[in-house]
């Protein structure tokens, strides 16, 4: 019982928010149009079910092709500046300052650049979500200890030695953790340029949807989001703990 | 043999008048002398690490020079191993794994690794089992203790088979009867072995019971203001430290170094 209580209880969590909501809406008889019932939204996305599907291929699509951007370019970057503290200085005050920029600002840049459609999405994913893996990796190669660099130095190691023998499989752990935050980051990227310039995507549907007026289709965008990005999410914890699982201890 | 020519040596810090260095050591001189075990005390925060760490050539003398085995130059550093306090395990390697990691950077055994790996594995597994923890070789680091952990590390310190060991503190975080059983497993190693060791300690006792040669360090910037033999047959029991002369020979080295640091208020 107490094993069924604990693994079920996200579902239950969920099953009682979602009778709640329904149970408010209906007894306080809320109009469609500002919030529809669950069960509603899932009639929506029954009914849509194709337009649905196709949409969230396009925008699965582009959020995965910008987040493998993203690791690739975080990456290189956390990597040159673990390696260099110098590279490190020069670059960090930019991307803090690049990162703070709302990327809604950035899509029409994209725009004017590449044109409506899938590549301000992707380059928004990516510039959404780099930031994470380039700060987590660049920390893991910091701080390796000390020591650790002394012995290896002292064995007559190379500085590309130090990276693969210790740098590397050390930042796996960072890597990972910062992978779970930049899957979800570049998902929210996405649908960002698809809200503003698009004519496909979850994005585009839900603005599409909206100057309709239609409610329901909205939360079904919502819904379909969510639960794609919890799959995501699901997917990096099962990769991490197969590549990085030494970092983690069986309680006890 | 190794060989310190007046080696002086300073951190890098910026003044006012434009860069210069804050001296840490001054004008030391050692001799070391090939497969002896030696010593270096001093209190903490004196420069003992930096020793070991030019001695490895991880730094260079600001002045002087350090001479391997009699020449000079680049290319007569001896094949070196450390431990450190912290054991520093990778621990994302089994205890085997972490104990053959020098032979997969070394140059000498680089090269031979795929072709020798069996007779690594063996070689490490006899290592293990000298220090007792031949059973937990394919244990993960986390599940050995302290003491475990440090034995592991003496191990990686010798597999690629060094002409100098390096002891940066080796047991300064274990437990007093754990600190005691690993001298005497580092000398049985060393008796076997007879490479070179190098051992800074801040323990007295320990450095009397392990070494031929304590040099002492006092002073700021440090230099050597003692250098104490001891000649107790090997092996030697642990039964030793409670012989009148021992006692007597940890309480002269303690006598010197509160002379040679002035007297903190605490």
């Amino acid at each position: 019982m107490k094993s069924v209580l604990k693994n079920g209880s996200p579902v239950l969590a969920t099953l009682v928010l979602l009778s709640a909501w329904e149970a408010a809406v209906r007894a306080l008889r809320v109009p469609e149009y500002v919030l529809p019932g669950p069960s509603r939204v899932l009639e929506s996305l029954v009914v849509h079910a194709g337009p649905i599907a196709s949409h969230t291929a396009a925008t699965l699509e582009a959020t995965m092709l910008g987040f493998s951007l993203s690791v690739v370019l975080g990456l290189t970057l956390g990597l040159l500046s673990g390696l260099s503290e110098s590279f490190q200085r020069a670059i960090y005050p930019m991307l803090v300052a690049f990162n703070t920029i709302p990327k809604v600002a950035i899509v029409p840049v994209l725009v004017i650049w590449f044109g409506i459609g899938k590549v301000p999405a992707i380059l928004t994913a990516s510039l959404i979500s780099f930031f994470p893996v380039f700060v987590n990796v660049s920390t893991a190669l910091v701080t390796t200890e000390p020591e650790l660099r002394d012995m290896l130095l002292s064995l007559g190691a190379t500085r590309a030695q130090i990276l693969i023998k210790v740098g590397l499989p050390r930042s796996m752990p960072y890597f990972f953790g910062s992978l779970k935050i930049a899957s979800t980051l570049a998902f929210v990227g996405a649908i960002i340029s698809e809200t503003v310039a698009s004519n496909e995507g979850v994005g585009y549907l839900m603005i599409a949807a909206s100057s309709r007026f239609d409610v329901p289709l909205l939360f079904a965008g919502l819904l379909v989001i969510s639960a794609i990005s919890v799959i995501l999410y699901a997917v990096f914890v099962l990769l991490e703990r197969r590549l990085a699982g030494w970092a983690f201890r069986p309680p006890g | 043999m190794i060989e310190l020519r007046g080696v002086s040596f300073g951190y890098p810090v910026r003044r006012n008048d434009g860069k210069d260095h804050q001296l840490v050591l001054d004008d030391v001189s050692m001799r070391i002398d090939a497969g002896s075990f030696v010593s270096v005390v001093g209190p903490s925060g004196c420069g003992k690490t930096t020793l070991l760490k030019l001695i490895a050539g991880l730094l260079r003398p600001l002045k002087g020079e350090i001479v391997y085995g009699g020449s000079n130059g680049p290319d007569s550093r001896p094949l070196i191993g450390m431990a450190f306090q912290n054991a520093v395990l990778l621990p994302w390697r089994t205890v085997l794994e972490n104990v053959i990691f020098p032979l997969e950077v070394v140059k000498r055994w680089r090269s031979e690794l795929r072709r020798r790996r069996h007779e690594f594995v063996e070689r490490a597994l006899a290592l293990l089992r000298s220090v007792g923890l031949e059973e937990y070789a394919h244990r993960m680091p986390w599940e050995l203790s302290g003491g475990m952990q440090q034995r592991v590390s003496l191990c990686r310190a010798l597999i690629h088979e060094p002409d100098v060991l390096l002891l940066d503190e080796p047991f300064g975080a274990l437990d007093m009867l754990t600190r005691e059983e690993l001298w005497s497993v580092l000398q049985d190693l060393w008796i076997e072995r007879r490479c070179t060791v190098v051992m800074v300690t801040h323990d007295l006792r320990e450095a009397v019971f392990l070494s031929d040669t304590i040099y002492v360090l006092g002073g700021r910037p440090a230099t050597v203001i003692g250098c104490v033999t001891v000649s107790y047959p090997r092996p030697r029991p642990l039964d030793v430290c409670y012989r009148d002369d021992f006692v007597r020979a940890t309480r002269d080295l303690r006598d010197l170094l509160e002379r040679s640091s002035p007297k903190v208020v605490t």
